[in-house]
């Protein structure tokens, strides 16, 4: 089995954003699903686009330049999707996520804390 | 009158964002910006938002980190190791010189455009450096032989500043011809490389580029000692070829990683040809250091020294003549690697 990349958070919701956009995944809709899945944080354009970069890099994504676009002054997108390692990376934070909340939630039970939705 | 409609940014601000925004990332980013546009001030906002960050991340993808230090070698021992005693520099000189050099060629690499140069630009590269040494080469003749008028050394100098124009349609014909080979090249692979083709071909691509990356390794060694033997080029000369061997031999052995689907089978093409075409730069400088040090050592140092102004002249248009040469076939291959990628990135 191939080794297991350490992923950040930024990375996680990043891939997140991907993986719920499926083909629809360019520089503009991830940084709005991004901006949704962390909340009232504003998060700025640029940090998407470099740890978009980065994780290309890493292999867990790659990406495409879609025929050029008019309204964009002729100018193409470039779509991303998520690879096998990129998938496998998300599955393992989003696993190690739920054990950290049980483990919250074990400790805390008795109505101390609610997670926000 | 045409107008500019009302959901484009304003023509001056994009152009300003086109001329930042290095070639590798400007079509996505300036097409995302201008598809949120909202109105000048807010695509401001996200401009200084978004700029900086891409600048930098383009940079750290642009910097091949062992490349750099390879390249850093090269520079810093050629600029201890030779240079005329005014202005020999010191190893904390050299460093510094060096490290601005090494910003210099991280810039470079990260605004390197994503096409090969056009036609036009090369004939103006070629004027332009023939320019150079019809420029330099009578200053230096005025220079070293003022007291020298109607010496043989003269008449000969002479007669070599009057052939220098011939330089510019030699050197014009030469990129014209890297020019023809780049578009044979760049056909060939747009017609045989669909998702099928690349698949087919990676192993074999894999095989051929590691084979080259090795054999390339031992031709610098033997080069390091024969320049060390013949030459006697210098030990940092044998030590930075027999570094540079040893990476090579290093990347030759990078295991294939599996490819699982045409995307990252693209991707890994990308990356590979990107790689070979930085570490094919760099290398085709060191091959030449030998004959550019041999060059100075042996003509421009000399004439200096015993105060023939048609040595230093002949060397100067020698080395000018070949960091042309070199710029020229790096530029184009550059170019036609980049023209690859951008192939490569369309075919999804």
């Amino acid at each position: 089995m191939a080794p297991q990349t350490a992923i950040g958070q930024f990375e996680q919701v990043v891939l997140a954003a991907i993986l719920s956009l499926n083909d629809g995944a360019y520089g503009v809709t991830i940084h709005a699903k991004v901006e949704a899945l962390s909340g009232t944080r504003k998060v700025a354009r640029g940090a998407v686009y470099a740890t978009l970069d980065r994780m290309e890099d890493k292999r867990l994504i790659s990406s495409w330049l879609s025929d050029p676009i008019k309204e964009r002054g002729g100018r193409s997108r470039r779509y991303y999707r998520l690879e096998k390692s990129g998938a496998r990376a998300l599955q393992e934070s989003a696993q190690t996520a739920r054990r950290i909340y049980e483990t919250i939630a074990q400790s805390w039970k008795g109505g101390a804390w609610k997670p926000n939705r | 009158m045409e107008t500019q409609p009302l959901t484009a940014p304003p023509v001056i601000l994009e152009k300003i964002l086109q001329f930042l925004i290095p070639p590798a990332a400007r079509e996505t980013v300036v097409g995302d910006l201008r598809e949120i546009y909202r109105g000048p001030s807010q695509y401001m906002t996200e401009a200084l938002g978004t700029v900086p960050l891409v600048i930098l991340s383009c940079a750290i993808r642009a910097a091949n980190l062992p490349l750099l230090l390879l390249q850093g070698g090269l520079i810093y021992f050629c600029l201890v190791d030779l240079g005329a005693p005014s202005w020999h520099l010191g190893p904390v000189q050299a460093a510094l010189a060096t490290a601005a050099a090494l910003t210099g060629l991280i810039l470079c690499e990260t605004y390197r455009r994503t096409g090969r140069p056009t036609v036009q630009r090369s004939i103006i590269d070629a004027i332009l450096i023939a320019i150079v040494i019809i420029a330099f080469c009578p200053e230096t003749l005025g220079r070293l032989n003022a007291r020298a008028a109607g010496t043989p050394d003269f008449q000969m100098a002479l007669q070599f500043v009057m052939l220098l124009p011939l330089a510019i349609p030699l050197l014009g014909v030469l990129r014209t011809l890297l020019i023809m080979q780049g578009d044979r090249e760049l056909e060939d692979f747009g017609d045989h490389h669909d998702d099928a083709a690349l698949s087919q071909s990676y192993p074999a691509f894999l095989r051929h580029m590691r084979l080259g990356l090795l054999w390339e390794a031992l031709a610098l060694l033997f080069f390091a000692v024969v320049g060390q033997v013949v030459l006697h080029i210098g030990l940092w000369f044998l030590s930075l070829c027999a570094l540079v061997a040893g990476f090579l031999a290093l990347i030759s052995h990078v295991e294939p990683c599996t490819i699982r689907n045409a995307f990252a089978l693209r991707a890994e093409y990308r990356r590979l040809f990107l790689h070979r075409q930085q570490s094919r730069r760099f290398l085709s400088w060191l091959w030449a250091a030998p004959v550019l040090t041999v060059i100075y050592e042996n003509l421009i140092q000399a004439g200096l020294s015993t105060g023939r102004g048609v040595l230093v002249m002949i060397g100067s248009a020698a080395l000018i003549a070949i960091c042309f040469l070199i710029g020229s076939i790096n530029r184009e291959c550059a170019g036609r690697t980049q023209e690859k990628i951008g192939l490569l990135e369309r075919r999804g």
